[in-house]
C-alpha cells in the first residue's frame, strides 16, 4: 500500500500502479524460484495451515501480533542478523507498517504471496530477495517505503534525524561515494528531522550527481538541505585542501 | 480661331514655332500675343487634318533640343577652368527654358499621354520595356537630353572639378557656393520627372565618391589632431568639425546626403577610436569633468551603443560615492543623515544628467540603478538585512513627531516627499512598513504626532507609491482613531443620558485587533483601580449595545492617565501610565505601602510592576525605604517634598520606550514571517493557475510577483516550496526539476 496520505486522496490509480508493480515482482519470484526448487528441500506445495502455525511460533499472544522478542527469534531461526538489509525487503514484501512488527495480515499476505510456509522455505529465498535490491527501480521503492516504515512516530510526517541516519547508513552507506560526508553534515546541521521531499531527494541526488559534483546545478530544484550539503562538502573539501597543504 | 481640326501646312507652321522656341529656351522676351499663337499652332498641329503632325514635331523638337545641347558642351567643354560656371550658366538658363517649354507644348503633352495610356491598355498587364522609346513630356524630354548630351559626356571631369571644390572649402579656401550647389543638385533635378530613382544619378556620379572622399580626409584629419591634442582637445575640435561638416553639407548638397555625411564623419573621427574614448571615460566620470563628460555624450551618443561604457562608468561612480556616503555616517540622528545622504547623492546627480547628459533615459536609468543599489546594500555578506527600511522609518517618524523645533506645513510635507523618493528605490519595502507601523501605532496612540494632516498625507504618498494593499493597514489604524474620537462623544452623551457621573475624563480609543502592530504578549493581568472602574465597566455595556457580538480587549499597558497631585507645595498635574498610576493611586490613604500590598492589590506580573515602580523611583516620586534589591517586604514612601519646575509633565516616557534592539529583531523576525506566508501564497496561486511547472520559471515568477514588497532569496523561496510539498500541496513530477499542484 502507498504511504499514507495526509490529505486523504490516495486515489485509485495509485493502489492499482502500486499492485501492479507488487505483481510484477511476484511473477519475478516465481520465475527465479522455479529454478532453485529443484535444489532445495521445500519441495512441498504452500499451506496455509502450516503458514499460520509457523506465524504463532513467532507470535506474542497478548497482542497477537509478531513483535521485537518474536523478530529476534525469527531472524535467528533463518539466520539473518536483525539489521540486514534483506529484512527490509522482507518487510517491504510483506507490507509491514511499523518497523520490528509483523501483523497476522501482514504475514499471511505477504508469506502467501511468496509461497512460503516456513523456516526452510524461506531460506532458500533469502538471495532472491537480496537480488531485488540491485535493481534501481525495486531499490527506489524500497528505499521510500523504508521512510514510513522505519518512522518511530507515526503522527508526524517526518523522521528524527537519528533514525534518518541509520536507515541512510543502512540503504546508501555502501554505494554512496559521499554518503560518509553527507553523514558528517547531517551531524554538523541544525536539521533535527527529515522530510520525505528531503528522504526521497537524497536517493535522486546520490544517483545523479557525480562525486565530485561537476553536474550538480545551483539553480536546479535540489531541496535546500542538499544545497546546504554541497555548499558545505566544497568549503570543506577547499579547506581541507589548503590545510593539508600548509602542514 | 476654331479648335475644329484644319489642313496645317507643317514646315511653315514648324519655321514660326522655332523661332519662339529658339528663344524660350534661352530665356528671351516673348510676347504674350506671340506665346498664345504658338501655343495654338501646337494644338493646330497636333489635331491637324487629315492627319495629325504630332509625332512630326515630337521628333523636330527634339532634333532640336539636341543640337541646342550638344552646342552648349562644346562650350562648356571648352571653358577650361570655368567649366563649372560655364555650366552652372548654361544649366541655370536650360532647365527654366525646358520649363517653359513644357508649358508650351502642353498640348502635346496631352496627346503624347492619352497615347501612352491607349498603349497601356493594350499591353494589360505586359511590361512596355521592348518599345524602342518611349514617348516623354517635352519637359521630361529636355532634361534627358541634357542627362545624355551635357551630363554623360562630361562625367569624370565634372566629377573631378566638384570634388576639387569641395576639398577647397574643407581647407578653408573660398569657392562658389551657388555654382557648386546648383552643379551638383541639376544631378538631381534633371532626374525630377522619374517616378523611380531619382536620386541614382546623384548618388552614382557624385555622392559615393564624395563620401569616400570626405572618409578619408578625415581620418587622416583625426590621426593628426590626436597626435597634437589630448582627448579633451580631441572631442572639442572633432564637435567643431562636425558642425563645420554639417553646414557644408547644407551648403552643397542635397538634404538625402546630410545624414550620410555626418555618419561618415562620425565613424571616422568618432567610432574610429572608441577604444580611446572609452579608456579616457572613467577618468573624466571620476573627476566629474562635466564640459568633457558633455562633449563625449555628444560625440557618442549617435554611435550604435557607443554610450553603453559611459553609462556603466557613470553607475560604477554613483554607487561609490553613494556608498562612501552611507559608510561615513556616524554620531547622532543617523537615520535623517542617512536620508540627507542619499537625496544629495540623487541630487547632484540628477542635476548633472540633466545638465550633461541632456537628460538621456540611459543615464537616468543607470541613475535609479545605482540608488538602489545603495540603498540596499547589505551590512554584510553574513547580514542578510540591510538597516535602510529601518533608518527612513525612523526618519519619517521623527519628522512625524512633535517636536520644539517647527517647521512649516509645505516644509514637512516636501520632506516626507524626499522620504518616498528614497523609498521607491527599497526592495525590502515590507520591512519598512512594519517599522512605520509600528512607529505610527506609537505616535497615535501616545498623541504624538505633529499633524494628523501630515499623517494622512504620509499614508497617502506611500499608497501611491505602492499600492492600496500595501497601506490597507496604516490607513486602518488612522481610521480608527477618527472612529473613536466619535465614540468618546457617543459616550458621554450615553453616560449623560444614564445619569452617571464617571467621577473622571475618560476617553478611549478602539483599535481594530490585526490591524494594529501590538503584540499581545505584553499583556499582564492588571486589577483595575477603584477610580477606573466604573467608567470601564460603563463603557463596556456602552460598547456592548452598540456592537453586539464585539469582543473588547483592554491594553493597560499602553493607556495613559493624568493625575493631579494635591500633597505637594503647589498642585501638578502628572501624564502617567496606568500602572503607574496604580502605584501612585495606592498611595491616596497611606504614605508607606509594602512592596507585597502593591502585587497584591494591582495584580501586575513582576517584571511589569518592578519596572514600573523603578520608574517612579527614578523620577523621585516615591522612594524606596531601604537599599538594595526590591523583595516583598520592602516598602515604598511617598516623596513629600518633590518639586518640579514644570506644573505639568509627563512621566511615562521610560516606560513605554522598548529596549531598540529587541525592537528591531521582533520585527524582522516579524517579516521573515509574513514574507514566508505570502511566497507560499504566492507558489499556491501560481501552481493553482499552471498545474505543473519547471522549477526556474516558478521562482522566476514568484519573485517578480513579491518585487513590489520585497526581493525574496532564491533558498527562502525554494524552502517555502519544499514546506509546502511537505504540506501536499505540492509534488515533484518525475521530471527533474519539476512540480505539479496537487488539487
Amino acid at each position: 500500500m502507498a504511504p499514507k496520505r495526509k490529505r486523504g486522496t490516495s486515489s485509485a490509480e495509485d493502489i492499482v500502479k502500486n499492485k501492479k508493480s507488487k505483481e510484477g515482482i511476484r511473477n519475478y519470484l516465481h520465475s527465479s524460484s522455479l529454478t532453485s526448487h529443484h535444489h532445495h528441500v521445500s519441495r512441498a506445495p504452500f499451506s496455509v495451515k502450516k503458514c499460520q502455525n509457523w506465524f504463532r511460533e513467532y507470535m506474542d499472544p497478548d497482542t497477537d501480533s509478531l513483535g521485537p522478542e518474536g523478530m529476534e527469534k525469527f531472524c535467528e531461526d533463518i539466520g539473518v542478523e536483525p539489521e540486514n538489509l534483506v529484512m527490509l525487503v522482507l518487510a517491504w514484501m510483506l507490507d509491514a507498517k511499523q518497523m520490528g512488527f509483523f501483523t497476522q495480515t501482514e504475514w499471511m499476505n505477504g508469506m502467501t504471496k511468496l509461497q512460503v510456509d516456513g523456516t526452510e522455505k524461506i531460506r532458500g529465498k533469502l538471495e532472491t530477495l537480496r537480488a531485488l535490491l540491485d535493481e534501481p527501480a525495486t531499490f527506489k521503492k524500497i528505499y521510500r517505503y523504508a521512510y514510513d516504515f522505519a518512522r518511530v512516530n507515526k503522527d508526524q510526517r517526518s523522521m528524527d534525524l537519528d533514525t534518518a541516519q541509520a536507515m541512510l547508513t543502512l540503504l546508501l552507506g555502501r554505494q554512496w561515494p559521499l554518503f560518509s560526508q553527507f553523514h558528517q553534515f547531517l551531524e554538523k546541521t541544525k536539521y533535527k528531522v527529515i522530510n520525505k521531499d528531503q528522504w526521497c531527494n537524497i536517493l535522486e541526488f546520490s544517483r545523479a550527481i557525480r562525486p565530485d559534483l561537476s553536474n550538480y546545478d545551483e539553480d536546479g530544484a535540489w531541496p535546500v538541505m542538499l544545497d546546504e550539503f554541497v555548499e558545505w562538502f566544497r568549503l570543506h573539501q577547499t579547506g581541507g585542501a589548503s590545510s593539508s597543504a600548509f602542514t | 480661331m476654331s479648335l475644329k481640326p484644319r489642313i496645317v501646312n507643317f514646315e511653315e507652321t514648324w519655321g514660326r514655332l522655332l523661332e519662339t522656341v529658339q528663344s524660350v529656351i534661352q530665356l528671351g522676351d516673348i510676347k504674350r500675343g506671340t506665346w498664345s499663337d504658338r501655343f495654338s499652332d501646337v494644338y493646330a498641329l497636333c489635331v491637324a487634318f487629315p492627319e495629325p503632325h504630332s509625332e512630326r514635331l515630337y521628333n523636330v523638337t527634339k532634333l532640336f533640343l539636341e543640337e541646342h545641347v550638344d552646342n552648349l558642351r562644346k562650350q562648356v567643354a571648352g571653358a577650361g577652368e570655368s567649366l563649372l560656371s560655364q555650366y552652372h550658366r548654361f544649366w541655370q538658363q536650360y532647365s527654366k527654358g525646358a520649363a517653359y517649354m513644357d508649358q508650351l507644348y502642353s498640348y502635346l503633352n496631352q496627346h503624347i499621354r492619352k497615347q501612352k495610356m491607349s498603349e497601356a491598355d493594350r499591353n494589360f498587364g505586359a511590361f512596355t520595356d521592348t518599345i524602342e522609346e518611349q514617348l516623354m513630356d517635352i519637359g521630361e524630354l529636355a532634361l534627358d537630353i541634357w542627362k545624355r548630351l551635357m551630363i554623360r559626356p562630361l562625367d569624370k571631369c565634372l566629377q573631378e572639378l566638384l570634388l576639387r571644390e569641395m576639398l577647397k572649402d574643407r581647407a578653408g579656401d573660398d569657392t562658389q557656393h551657388t555654382v557648386l550647389h546648383s552643379v551638383i543638385n541639376s544631378l538631381v533635378e534633371v532626374e525630377q520627372y522619374k517616378k523611380k530613382q531619382q536620386l541614382k544619378l546623384y548618388q552614382d556620379l557624385f555622392e559615393i565618391k564624395c563620401l569616400e572622399q570626405t572618409g578619408a580626409f578625415y581620418r587622416k584629419e583625426s590621426a593628426r589632431l590626436l597626435q597634437d591634442h589630448d582627448c579633451s582637445q580631441y572631442m572639442g575640435k572633432v564637435l567643431q568639425r562636425l558642425q563645420e561638416e554639417q553646414l557644408r553639407s547644407r551648403k552643397f548638397l542635397h538634404p538625402s546626403s546630410y545624414h550620410r555625411v555626418l555618419e561618415e564623419c562620425q565613424k571616422r573621427m568618432v567610432a574610429d577610436h572608441m577604444s580611446l574614448l572609452h579608456s579616457e571615460c572613467r577618468t573624466m566620470v571620476r573627476k566629474e569633468q562635466r564640459q568633457d563628460l558633455s562633449r563625449m555624450y555628444e560625440l557618442l551618443k549617435p554611435i550604435t551603443s557607443g554610450l553603453s561604457i559611459m553609462v556603466e562608468e557613470l553607475e560604477a561612480h554613483i554607487i561609490d560615492s553613494g556608498r562612501q556616503a552611507i559608510a561615513g555616517l556616524h554620531g547622532d540622528n543617523i537615520p535623517a543623515q542617512f536620508v540627507e545622504a542619499m537625496l544629495s547623492l540623487h541630487i547632484k546627480f540628477s542635476e548633472m544628467i540633466t545638465t550633461v547628459f541632456n537628460k538621456d533615459q540611459l543615464f537616468t536609468k543607470s541613475l535609479d540603478m545605482a540608488c538602489s543599489s545603495v540603498v540596499n546594500k547589505k551590512l554584510s555578506s553574513k547580514h542578510n538585512s540591510c538597516r535602510s527600511p529601518e533608518l527612513l522609518a525612523r526618519h519619517c517618524d521623527a519628522l512625524l513627531k512633535k517636536s520644539s523645533k517647527g517647521s512649516s506645513e509645505s516644509e514637512l510635507d516636501d520632506r516626507l516627499g524626499q522620504c518616498i523618493l528614497v523609498f521607491r528605490y527599497i526592495d525590502d519595502k515590507d520591512i519598512f512598513q512594519r517599522f512605520y507601523a509600528r512607529m505610527l501605532a506609537k505616535r497615535l496612540i501616545h498623541g504624538l504626532s505633529t499633524s494628523m494632516d501630515a499623517e494622512e498625507s504620509m499614508i497617502n504618498k506611500l499608497k501611491q507609491a505602492c499600492g492600496y494593499e500595501f497601506t490597507n493597514k496604516l490607513h486602518r489604524m488612522f481610521t480608527d482613531m477618527g472612529v473613536s474620537d466619535d465614540l468618546n462623544n457617543k459616550f458621554a452623551k450615553f453616560s449623560q443620558e444614564k445619569e452617571t457621573d464617571l467621577g473622571i475624563n475618560f476617553s478611549i480609543y478602539v483599535l481594530t485587533t490585526g490591524s494594529w502592530p501590538l503584540g499581545q504578549s505584553a499583556l499582564t493581568p492588571f486589577a483595575i483601580s477603584q477610580e477606573l472602574e466604573k467608567s470601564v465597566r460603563m463603557f463596556e455595556i456602552f460598547y456592548s449595545e452598540k456592537f453586539p457580538g464585539r469582543k473588547l480587549t483592554w491594553l493597560h499597558h499602553l493607556c495613559t492617565g493624568e493625575l493631579k497631585l494635591n500633597y505637594l507645595k503647589k498642585p501638578y498635574i502628572v501624564t502617567t501610565t496606568t500602572f503607574q498610576m496604580a502605584v501612585l493611586l495606592m498611595f491616596n490613604n497611606q504614605d508607606t505601602v509594602q512592596y507585597s500590598e502593591l502585587i497584591n492589590s494591582s495584580l501586575i506580573n513582576e517584571k511589569e510592576l518592578s519596572k514600573t515602580v523603578q520608574s517612579l523611583i527614578d523620577t523621585k516620586f516615591i522612594e524606596q525605604n531601604h537599599e538594595g534589591p526590591i523583595t516583598e517586604n520592602t516598602s515604598f514612601t511617598l516623596n513629600l517634598l518633590y518639586s518640579n519646575k514644570r506644573t505639568k509633565f509627563k512621566i511615562t516616557t521610560a516606560v513605554q520606550r522598548d529596549p531598540p534592539q529587541q525592537e528591531v529583531e521582533q520585527t524582522h523576525n516579524a517579516v521573515d514571517e509574513d514574507r514566508k506566508l505570502y511566497l507560499q501564497a504566492a507558489i499556491v496561486r501560481i501552481m493553482k493557475a499552471r498545474k505543473k511547472l519547471r522549477h526556474n520559471i516558478l521562482i522566476q515568477e514568484v519573485i517578480s510577483q513579491a518585487r513590489s514588497r520585497f526581493s525574496p532569496s532564491v533558498s527562502m523561496i525554494k524552502k517555502c516550496i519544499e514546506a509546502l510539498i511537505d504540506k501536499q500541496y505540492l509534488e515533484r513530477t518525475t521530471k527533474a526539476d519539476e512540480y505539479a499542484y496537487v488539487a
